[in-house]
């Protein structure tokens, strides 16, 4: 069974307050974000949850779910890696700076490393474009990459 | 109004349209056609397929016409070479991924996909890669297939889910080119109405299940009938191949369904070809005069017939007495109480054992009126387990047209979700509550409503929503009161239509078939068709002879109380089934083994036919034809679809009239029209109704005026023990019984027993949720389940009907007043 | 008078010449039912049902045959395949496929608007039977598929496999 912790009930109560009577469906999008954060993934559960508080159907939290990539239903590692693959970055050389990560970390790209630590996924534009190749570690940005700066960059990160 | 139409050019034909009208509604409108694939009139625009691109004049590119309103002077083209080649290109992409499996594809002959290609689609593909390989044929729900390799992703499906059905139960999962049609963690989508997602599929993805590559849709012969299950009517297209049945799907008819059904309209039709159905004629040969071995039907009516005039000889005509059905047609039921009024002489004819009377103090609304009302009072019915489609409707103008909803029902239905306003009463307060709302609108001030579960301040913001109001209509199930009630709701009707500023209308929704249409054909002791009461001997004269009877006759009830003491000695049951439908269960069954004669004119080996000294088979519908009166008084014709070697029933009925007409022959009706034209003579209200007038959407008829009806506010029965509750019956939609058979493809809709508790109630008699109790009425039990559910209020439960098997209404004694029952923990 | 003689000689042998000519050819005609005649190729005789390369069935039940057949002489019931047991390849199969073979034109339509190659018309032309039932060809005859000509009359005046004896 899903709960949320009570940090996350604190937070909730902060995000329905937020929107308007009758816009609660709103607020699905930031406790996806909290489930996201507190499981690392969202599972039936949690959407089932979701939705008894907002009053929307299981299905339709899964369909939001599913459609937006910051949400997995699979755990992911401690450490989200999305790795920008469009063009300015792509010109950049990113693909070959990706697959530097990938054996780096001994993984797929989409996958996940044993210890649960790190996730490689590919992503499209994040937006940084100045900055290519760049990528995204959880919350973080990480611009004008190299392979020596990835592999400090993932040396520093425990 | 002049304002409100908009004038613009389509293909240089001038088109009128209201304001708002989409550019493809306005197309159709003038028979141009505009390919679509994601535009459904009752879903709204999406504008993803881009199917319906069109070229519109000081527009820079192309644009959707299911999006784009239409606007003064404006000129849109729909066939030049850039719309041409734009919809080529669509449908080249669109064809990308689609499988070349039309020849064993379920659509393939009614596919939209089909059609738009072969009309505006490129010979050819340049797609030399391999197509997408995903779900082929997987199970959506039991009785829904879906091809994940046929969507288009055109989404009207889930737009459906979520705009009409409203419980977004199917959605659309991730995105791009991984965008597919399911459900929550892929439970099964087993929704009331779920089945209307294969008829608005425009590809081949979602299919019905039982319907199967059972045939090919071109060889299907299609009657345009009407359902048979609740007094919504739907229209829907039966089809037959071979003489066997092969589908159901929804004939639109925006007055009556809106152009949906229910999943039990769909696929709940197994009864036509079920192994309980009867075939032939029976007596059972031991019953002193009447032996003869396997008579043809024709025999048997005609021995019924002289049978019941024997009887009526010797004891007269008050010992013989009929009980039609509510689902009969209005022919069969017309010809009925004809033969026994004038033939047997007697009034002993009825058809439900609830109180109601024909006519309403206000007008009879049909259901369509619902739209342009500002206010839906709903009383006592439950609309999404007993009219399904009425469900739809409320659900439409409640959230997209603004219309307010009110409910006062002694259960929680789903209605409570979209009201605007729900009160709960106690159940059998009914009466005292209507007669407290009638005193309040009327000005007399408050009556005491303490006993009622109902605030007086809830009252009071329903009286002033009544106030706020100019066009109301209420719904109300009469078959969901207690005693006579009803009167007192009629009462309520008539104080409402005082107020001048209020336009109100009823629509009496009795769940039964064609419960408007039984009252409406005089099937009840004390009226004649058409509301005529029997007190009116003139009119009766007048219109059915010097022999017609004016007493008054004896109620379903009645009748079998006398048949318990004797005083009754036949009884002809059509198409009821009094051992399992009414109060009293085993006690009925006794009462009818004391009959000399009992004949059971029916479809199926119900419990009651086992009892018969006569049986006659009756061909029901889908095979025989007829006419019905839907709950808001609209007659349609119910066309028969499949052919048998039976006579129809109203050949039998009419066979049983000219065996006892002292004229010999009497009338020779060649088609079911022919009744209906005497129909349209005999009964007041339905004077206009014939073969022409009701073809296309039917009619509605005019209905009688109400008999000014007295009924006071009987006093509350105290409870026989403290502990005692009072009970609810409520209804289920998918009840299993003969209709719903254990075959049914339906089957996996069944419920088990459960009894609604209020918290309260549970926690003075120590039951929990899931504990297995017995409800107890005198002798009879009646197993269940307790979910503390909180349904009703404080003091009552509610028992819903899940099947034949559980007896509920064994439990009953009578419907004059409430029944207590005790809860018993086993 | 021998003139006369020597021109009805004359005429005679004008007159018996194509005779004559002919006694000395192959003969046009043949012996049949002892000696069969081979038809061409696309010869439009009896129907038959394909089997594919795994000895499935191809006809797919889709009705395509019998909704072009110009007097409606086929009739199809199709029937969804089971996975463990095929009968053909797709998803679904003909579980009855039966041709009036009494009412047929020998059309070929059937044979062109097969999707999947199933329903061809042979060059069997020996279709006489003293039994009108046996001309509702079955799936059970269709499926058959023999190579050309291995149907004899036998006794009775029945078509029978030369093989099968």
């Amino acid at each position: 069974m899903f709960a949320f912790s009570k940090e996350a009930e604190k937070k909730i109560e902060k995000i329905l307050k937020k929107y308007p009577e009758g816009r609660k469906r709103s607020a699905l999008l930031p406790l996806l974000t909290l489930v996201q954060r507190q499981e690392r993934h969202v599972n039936p559960d949690a959407m089932r949850e979701i939705g008894r508080r907002l009053d929307l159907s299981p299905a339709y939290v899964q369909s939001v779910c599913s459609f937006y990539t910051m949400y997995s239903n699979k755990p992911v590692g401690k450490y989200l890696i999305l790795f920008c693959i469009n063009i300015s970055c792509q010109l950049n050389g990113c693909d070959e700076l990706l697959a530097h990560t990938a054996k780096k970390l001994n993984i797929e790209i989409g996958g996940t490393t044993e210890d649960m630590k790190f996730t490689l996924h590919r992503e499209e534009c994040l937006a940084a474009c100045s900055g290519g190749p760049m990528m995204r570690i959880n919350d973080t940005f990480y611009e004008n990459l190299t392979a020596e700066k990835i592999d400090q960059i993932l040396g520093s990160l425990d | 109004m002049a304002d409100d139409q908009v004038t613009l050019t389509i293909d240089d034909q001038t088109v009128s349209v209201p304001k708002g009208t989409k550019v493809v509604d306005a197309a159709k409108s003038v028979g141009i056609e505009i390919p679509v694939f994601c535009y459904h009139e009752k879903l709204g625009p999406l504008g993803c397929c881009r199917m319906c691109l069109v070229e519109v004049e000081k527009m820079p590119k192309l644009m959707t016409a299911c999006t784009m309103d239409v606007g003064p002077d404006m000129v849109v083209k729909t066939t030049t070479p850039k719309v041409e080649k734009a919809q080529k290109g669509v449908l080249e992409f669109t064809l990308l991924n689609h499988p070349l499996d039309c020849p064993v594809c379920d659509k393939g002959g009614e596919c939209p996909l089909q059609n738009n290609t072969f009309k505006y689609g490129p010979g050819d593909t340049r797609m030399d890669f391999h197509r997408a390989e995903n779900l082929k044929a997987g199970p959506l729900s039991p009785v829904i297939t879906l091809d994940r390799e046929r969507c288009i992703a055109c989404q009207r499906c889930t737009r459906y889910s979520e705009v009409i059905e409203q419980d977004n139960a199917l959605v659309m999962h991730n995105r791009g080119f991984n965008n597919e049609v399911g459900t929550f963690n892929n439970e099964p989508y087993d929704t009331r109405f779920s089945g209307n997602v294969i008829d608005i599929c425009p590809v081949g993805a979602l299919t019905n299940s039982q319907f199967r590559f059972k045939a090919r849709t071109w060889d299907l012969t299609n009657s345009d009938t009407l359902c048979a299950h609740c007094g919504c009517n739907c229209n829907m297209t039966l089809g037959v191949r071979t003489n066997k049945f092969m589908r159901i799907e929804a004939r639109p008819n925006d007055l009556v369904d809106d152009g949906w059904i229910c999943d039990k309209a769909r696929w709940g039709y197994d009864f036509l070809e079920s192994k309980n159905r009867l075939v032939e004629a029976r007596t059972v040969p031991d019953n002193g005069t009447m032996v003869f071995s396997s008579p043809t039907t024709q025999d048997a009516a005609v021995r019924t017939a002289e049978a019941i005039k024997k009887i009526v000889d010797e004891h007269g005509p008050e010992s013989v007495g009929f009980i039609g059905s509510p689902y009969g047609t209005n022919e069969e039921l017309y010809l009925y109480q004809k033969l026994f009024r004038l033939g047997f002489g007697t009034n002993n004819i009825d058809h439900k054992t609830y109180a109601d009377s024909p006519g309403l103090p206000i007008d009879h609304y049909d259901v369509s009126e619902i739209e342009t009302a500002d206010l839906v009072l709903v009383i006592a019915s439950d609309p999404t387990e007993e009219l399904p489609i009425l469900d739809l409707r409320i659900k439409k103008v409640v959230t997209r047209h603004g219309v307010k909803l009110a409910v006062l029902n002694d259960q929680a239905t789903l209605m409570d979700k979209y009201a605007h306003l729900s009160l709960r009463y106690n159940i059998g307060s009914d009466a005292g509550v209507f007669a407290a709302l009638t005193a309040a609108i009327s000005g007399e001030g408050m009556a005491d409503i303490k006993t009622t579960g109902i605030k007086a301040d809830q009252l009071k913001s329903l009286v002033e929503m009544l106030r706020a109001s100019k066009k109301v209509t209420l719904i109300y199930n009469s078959s969901a009161l207690t005693g006579q009630s009803v009167a007192v709701l009629k009462q309520l009707m008539a104080m409402i239509k005082n107020i001048p500023s209020i336009e109100c209308g009823a629509i009496p929704a009795v769940p039964h078939t064609n419960a408007v249409g039984a009252m409406d054909m005089g099937i009840l002791p004390d009226y004649y068709p058409g509301g005529v009461p029997v007190a009116d001997g003139e009119a009766i004269q007048q219109t059915w002879g010097e022999t017609a009877p004016t007493q008054p006759g004896l109620s379903a009830m009645e009748m079998i109380r006398k048949a318990e003491s004797g005083e009754l000695k036949a009884l002809l049951v059509y198409r009821a089934n009094p051992v399992v439908d009414f109060p009293g269960g085993k006690q009925v069954e006794e009462a009818l083994k004391k009959l000399d004669l009992l004949v059971v004119h029916d479809m199926f080996e119900t419990e009651t036919a086992k009892l018969a000294h006569i049986l006659l088979p009756s061909n029901g519908p889908g095979v025989d034809d007829g006419t019905t009166t839907n709950i808001g008084g609209r007659v349609q014709f119910r066309k028969g679809g499949l052919k048998t070697a039976h006579p129809p029933d109203w050949k039998i009925i009419s066979l049983m009239a000219n065996t006892v007409s002292e004229e010999g022959d009497g009338i020779n009706y060649i088609t079911s029209f022919s009744v209906t034209d005497e129909i349209a003579k005999n009964v007041p209200g339905y004077a206009e109704i014939s073969k022409k007038s009701i073809k296309k959407e039917g009619m509605t008829r005019v209905s009688s005026a109400s008999i000014n009806a007295t009924g006071a506010v009987s006093k509350e029965s105290s409870p026989p023990k403290p502990e005692a509750l009072k009970l609810r019956i409520a209804n289920y939609l998918f009840a299993h019984n003969t209709i719903l058979d254990a075959t049914s493809t339906l089957a996996h809709h069944f419920k088990p027993s459960i009894v609604h508790m209020h918290a309260s109630d549970a926690k003075k008699l120590k039951l929990k949720n899931e504990d297995d109790v017995v409800v107890v009425s005198g002798d009879t039990q009646v197993s269940a389940q307790v979910e503390i559910s909180n349904r009703c209020n404080p003091g009552g439960v509610v028992l819903p009907n899940i099947s034949d098997e559980q007896g509920v209404w064994g439990l009953a004694n009578s419907r004059d007043s409430v029944t207590w029952v005790e809860i018993r923990k086993v | 008078m021998i003139q006369a003689t020597l021109s009805g000689i004359k005429n005679l042998t004008i007159g018996m010449f194509v005779t004559f000519k002919n006694m000395m050819t192959k003969p046009v005609t043949f012996q049949y039912p002892e000696v069969k005649r081979t038809m061409p190729e696309r010869y439009r005789g009896r129907h038959f049902l394909n089997r594919d390369e795994n000895g499935l069935e191809k006809c797919i039940g889709c009705s395509l045959c019998s909704i072009n057949c110009p007097v409606g002489c086929i009739h199809v019931v199709a029937a969804e395949n089971d996975p463990e047991n095929r009968v053909s390849p797709g998803e679904r199969y003909a579980e009855v496929y039966e041709i009036n073979l009494l009412r047929c034109i020998y059309c070929g339509y059937c044979e062109e608007a097969c999707p999947v190659d199933a329903v061809v018309l042979r060059e069997h032309y020996e279709l006489a039977d003293y039994n009108r039932d046996t001309y509702i060809a079955t799936k059970g005859d269709l499926l058959v598929y023999p190579e050309p000509n291995q149907f004899r009359v036998n006794i009775l005046g029945n078509t029978e496999r030369t093989n099968s004896k």
